[in-house]
């Protein structure tokens, strides 16, 4: 299955949760957008980041379908529809 | 840094430089009010003008506190700031500060402030600055004694009497019984134990020295199994395990060392809760288990129990090195042990398990030599539910017991034979009767009942309402039976998870919840990855769970969950079936007759005792 | 050749303040002049504390002295001599003057007010540096007036908008041209207080050194009579306040001299170009503004440069204006010289500059 194939089929983000090890809060929060920004993802925000132990506990998220984009899942289904009218035809 | 002058009090004006916003600063005004200082508060929402002439017509302050929220262009904003309070000559003689989210120390000091605290700072710590002290969180909790205060010992003011004249009877009977069935058997296990000992007790590093250590090796490896054999002669070690470099475990070290000196820490659980609360880690890497330990002790952990392979279990003898094994559970060999007790921070609890297979006397050996504060023995679980065979067991947990005596390192009695099948009474009757055992011998135990959903509990709807009653009708029995440590077991909540993050984590956060409220002594918390059995349980899931708890814990206060009146009914019935168990198992006058014929759970509960170790039982001449 | 200390001062974060310091300091390494450094407040780490993008460093070259905490000075483990101890505390410990002895990165954490600066020039006045640089702070500017000359640095991190670049330049440099108050036999009597001075000698007071409303305004000028001939304001006045009641004193201020400590005293005070207007308007009914302490704007440094917010990793990058059009836009609305530190040379250029001036 292809990359945007993939997306399409997500509702709306994509939410990446770890634990970075490094020193100190601002650390962790940009390795969260630096893995997002290596993951290939745009659109998105660092949820939370909380300093634990020697580390950060981050949440990330990625926005794959915002609400005033048009969801490739709204397009996907239109297509799947199209190619049954098609079929009946 | 100034000087205390804790005593004179100083006048301080907040200024919250937001439209909105004064929050922050209102609660470090009354922290500083509190304190006896004198404060003046600004309204937010104020011009730059207004805020100026306010403070020019005001009174001298000693402090200033700005509060903003630092974003693309409040640099400017609060630099500006600074300069007309330069203008209008207050910085000679006041100290200005700035606080609010994303504010650090160091972009307060580049703006030009002369101090800055950033969105998690606390009153407390405002409040410290303003007195010119020092900032003491409370105590360092990593890399020494917390606040110099020892371990807290599970076992003390615990008298260990029964309180059931009847079944105390039945219970010195058996106890007595097995005792003397066990005086003249010994065992692999309990051999390899002894050699292990003398091992430990070689302190020439002399060729003397080394030659006796070659020596008692050679003996122990011909106890062992064959795989077991091949790893210490080829080392060819069994599948998934191999060697972890040397430089790893050097590395770890410098982590730990970083870790030490930038980690920041909570306070203990058991300052906040009456119980302890204990983690179970076992990744198969002690370099791994180390990491998460580290930052488990960070959020407030009060102990670790080290979890080992169920396959270690089934094989005479135990590997040597520093190991990894692929799969859940991290080996028993004293350089993994060595590793993950070198980097513990001293004021954790610490448990090495021996309660199933065929090693454990030189698993609580371990324990004990290597500095571990516990263990966990209980043959009657170790038989039914997790494949020894049981007189084999029987026999080996009584020299482990005596093992633990010696080293005076308390064990818990888990009672994990409830989630095979084994209804709860005569897990409890296990537990009883383990505990009088150890009495026997001078060993310190405590019954690790589970708070959790088994089979037994499932097909006799004891918890078709709640989950509240049925296990507080556990503690209730316990309680009214013996007067004993209780710790709640692996892990609390146990079959209550899913593998839903936010379901497991509050599961569990009230399961701990109940147990803090019953009085128990500990209780073991699960990770949210508790549910999934296909792989490696993340370190995030442990934090889940221990930020769950903390939370509950915040809700409840003082307020308790108390148990509806079936809780005392199911108790009563609890006791009366250990004692028609306990009954049962004294008229056999054959402890470990009794396990194979099912008193403690058999094949009507879908249980049958183990066969690992069977045969290996031989008697002294 | 006698001291000789420049400010540079940014109009926003980011408009090149240490670029052009780092620039002016390998000129005076390439003359062989004796060079100091010293910053407001705390700089030199690697990475923008809100935008995230990388730093210009402070590599410092033997003989340069430099002002910086104790902290600071020993974490950066280059070698150095302790020259003076200046006794400032900051946060970092305490301000202490040092010749670098051997190349190094530096942390500078100087001091963050103007007392601060001039004990440090002062100091550095005593050990004979020939030239003093400042780096300013964010867009700080009063303890960079006791400097003897300045710099601005603008560009896009202020503005996008060249025009408006252009602008405020011009109106900052009309506010640096305010006339110098110049008779001896007056001064500021106590820093606390308004002084109302008549022709005939007579001195009237109003509490507070600073004119920041409306009210404050109103009770300074129900002191001025029209025999009153200058007007000291130790502090700052928020000339937008007077822009509803200009009308009202336009008449009573006619002929009278309002004085301020300096430019910058001015500058904080509100937008550029507005208080250019409204010095404007005043002068036009007949009153002057000027200043205690006259300090030349030597030279404009532009920074086409500015971050922009990405918009996922939270953090920004190096986006640019048209740097042609914006040296030209800036060297139409500012008479002097005009420099991106970026082109090579710059420094040396801006140097030759500062050193005629003085």
């Amino acid at each position: 299955m292809e990359r945007d194939d993939v997306f399409a089929h997500v509702l709306d983000g994509l939410d990446i949760e770890t634990y970075f090890i490094c020193r100190n809060e601002k650390e962790g929060r940009a390795l969260a957008f630096a893995l997002m920004t290596e993951l290939g993802f745009q659109h998105g925000d660092v949820i939370m980041t909380e300093p634990v132990g020697g580390g950060v506990r981050v949440r990330m998220r990625a926005v794959i379908h915002a609400p005033n984009d048009r969801p490739g899942w709204l397009e996907k289904g239109q297509k799947e529809v199209d190619r049954g009218n098609e079929k009946k035809r | 840094m100034r000087k205390s002058d804790k005593a004179e009090k100083k006048k301080i004006l907040c200024i919250p430089l937001d439209p909105v916003h004064d929050f922050g600063l209102r609660m470090i005004k009354k922290k500083l009010d509190d304190a006896g200082h004198h404060t003046a508060l600004l309204p937010p929402d104020l011009s730059i003008e207004e805020i100026s002439e306010q403070i020019s017509r005001m009174p001298y302050f000693d402090f200033i506190l700005v509060s903003r929220t630092i974003g693309y262009g409040s640099a400017e904003i609060l630099a500006n700031f600074l300069d007309i309070l330069d203008a209008l000559k207050i910085r000679e003689k006041t100290q200005i500060a700035v606080g609010g989210m994303g504010i650090s120390k160091e972009l307060a000091a580049e703006i030009g402030f002369d101090a800055g605290f950033d969105a998690s700072t606390t009153p407390e710590q405002a409040l410290a600055y303003i007195e010119g002290r020092e900032y003491v969180e409370g105590p360092s909790f990593l890399g020494q004694e917390r606040n110099g205060r020892t371990k807290r010992d599970l076992c003390q003011g615990f008298s260990y009497a029964v309180k059931d004249k009847l079944i105390d009877t039945l219970l010195e009977d058996i106890a007595d019984q097995v005792l003397t069935w066990s005086k003249n058997k010994t065992t692999p296990g309990i051999e390899r134990a002894k050699i292990r000992e003398e091992m430990f007790s070689l302190t020439d590093e002399n060729l003397a020295g080394q030659d006796r250590y070659r020596q008692l090796e050679k003996r122990y490896i011909a106890l062992c199994d064959s795989s077991i054999q091949r790893a210490y002669m080829n080392s060819d070690f069994p599948p998934r395990i191999r060697k972890i470099p040397g430089t790893l475990a050097s590395g770890l070290k410098e982590f730990v060392n970083r870790f030490r000196e930038n980690a920041s820490c909570r306070k203990p659980f058991g300052e906040k809760s009456a119980a302890l609360l204990f983690a179970q880690i076992g990744s198969g890497s002690p370099i791994m288990d180390t990491a998460h330990i580290k930052v488990c002790e960070a959020m407030g952990i009060d102990g670790i129990i080290t979890i080992c392979p169920s396959s270690g279990a089934r094989n005479e003898g135990l590997l040597k090195g520093l190991l990894n094994h692929e799969g859940d559970g991290t080996l028993l060999t004293v350089q993994n042990l060595v590793l993950i007790k070198q980097h513990l921070d001293k004021a954790v609890l610490w448990l090495v398990r021996a309660h199933r297979g065929l090693n454990g006397p030189e698993a609580v050996l371990y324990a004990g030599h290597l500095g571990a504060d516990l263990s966990k023995l209980n043959f009657f679980y170790g038989s039914l539910g997790a494949g020894t065979d049981p007189a084999r067991l029987i026999v080996d947990t009584i020299a482990s017991l005596r093992y633990a005596a010696s080293y005076n390192i308390a064990f818990d009695i888990p009672s994990n034979d409830e989630l095979c099948g084994i209804p709860t009474y005569k897990s409890f009757a296990g537990l009883l009767v383990m505990a009088k055992i150890s009495r026997k011998l001078q060993a310190k135990p405590i019954l690790k009942p589970l708070f959790c959903y088994s089979p037994y509990i499932i097909f006799s709807g004891k918890m078709s309402d709640n989950f509240v009653d049925f296990n507080a009708a556990k503690i209730k029995a316990l309680r009214s039976l013996i007067n004993s440590p209780i710790w709640i077991g692996e892990p609390a909540g146990f079959m209550t998870h899913t593998e839903d993050r936010i379901q497991s984590a509050m599961t569990t956060a009230l399961h701990i919840e109940l147990a803090c409220n019953l009085g128990v002594q500990a209780v073991t918390m699960a990770s949210t990855d508790e549910a999934y059995s296909r792989g490696v349980i993340n370190l995030n899931p442990r934090l889940d769970t221990m930020k769950g708890a903390e939370a509950v814990f915040r809700f409840m206060g003082k307020c308790r969950i108390e148990p509806t009146g079936a809780a005392d009914i199911l108790a009563d019935e609890l006791m009366k079936d250990i004692k028609s168990v306990l009954t049962r198992a004294r008229d056999r006058k054959d402890l470990a007759q009794s396990i194979y014929e099912g008193t403690f759970g058999g094949k009507e509960d879908g249980v049958s005792p183990g066969r690992g170790g069977r045969g290996t039982l031989s008697e002294w001449i | 050749m006698e001291q000789t200390s420049i400010g540079v001062v940014g109009t926003a974060k980011n408009t090149g303040k240490t670029t052009t310091v780092l620039g002016l300091l390998d000129a005076c390494l390439s003359e062989t002049l004796g060079a100091g450094l010293v910053g407001i407040g705390y700089d030199g780490e690697e990475l923008d504390h809100i935008t995230g993008l990388p730093k210009p460093n402070y590599f410092l070259m033997p003989p340069i002295s430099v002002a910086t905490a104790e902290e600071c000075l020993l974490s950066s483990q280059i070698p150095h001599e302790i020259l003076v101890r200046t006794g400032i505390s900051s946060v970092f410990g305490e301000i202490l003057i040092a010749r670098v002895k051997a190349p190094g990165r530096v942390i500078l954490a100087g001091p963050n007010k103007a007392e601060g600066i001039s004990f440090v020039l002062e100091a550095f006045k005593k050990i004979g540096t020939d030239i003093v640089l400042i780096d300013g702070s964010i867009n700080r500017v009063i303890p960079l007036m006791e400097a003897d000359q300045v710099v601005f640095a603008t560009g896009a991190s202020r503005s996008t908008d060249i025009h408006k670049l252009a602008k405020e330049i011009e109106a900052i440099h009309f506010l640096f041209c305010l006339g110098r108050f110049i008779p001896k036999d007056l001064g500021l009597s106590s820093e606390k207080e308004i002084k109302i001075v008549s022709w005939n000698g007579k001195e009237r007071f109003v509490s507070g050194n600073s004119i920041c409303s409306k009210e404050s305004l109103e009770r300074v000028m129900g002191q001025v009579e029209a025999s009153s001939e200058f007007i000291l304001i130790p502090g700052i006045i928020f000339f937008e306040q007077w822009k509803d009641a200009l009308s009202r004193f336009e008449k009573m201020l006619r002929g009278k001299q309002i004085i301020l400590p300096s430019p910058g005293h001015i500058l904080v005070s509100g937008e550029p170009v507005s208080l250019m207007g409204i010095i404007q308007c005043l002068s036009k009914g007949g009153s002057r503004i000027s200043v205690l302490k006259s300090i030349s704007m030597a030279a404009v440094t532009v920074n086409p440069s500015y971050p922009e917010k990405k918009d996922f990793t939270g953090g920004y990058t190096h986006e640019y204006i048209d740097e042609k059009n914006l040296l030209h836009a800036i060297s139409k609305a500012f008479p002097g010289p005009v420099f991106n530190m970026k082109h090579p040379d710059s420094g040396r250029r801006l140097l030759r500059v500062l050193k005629k001036i003085k």
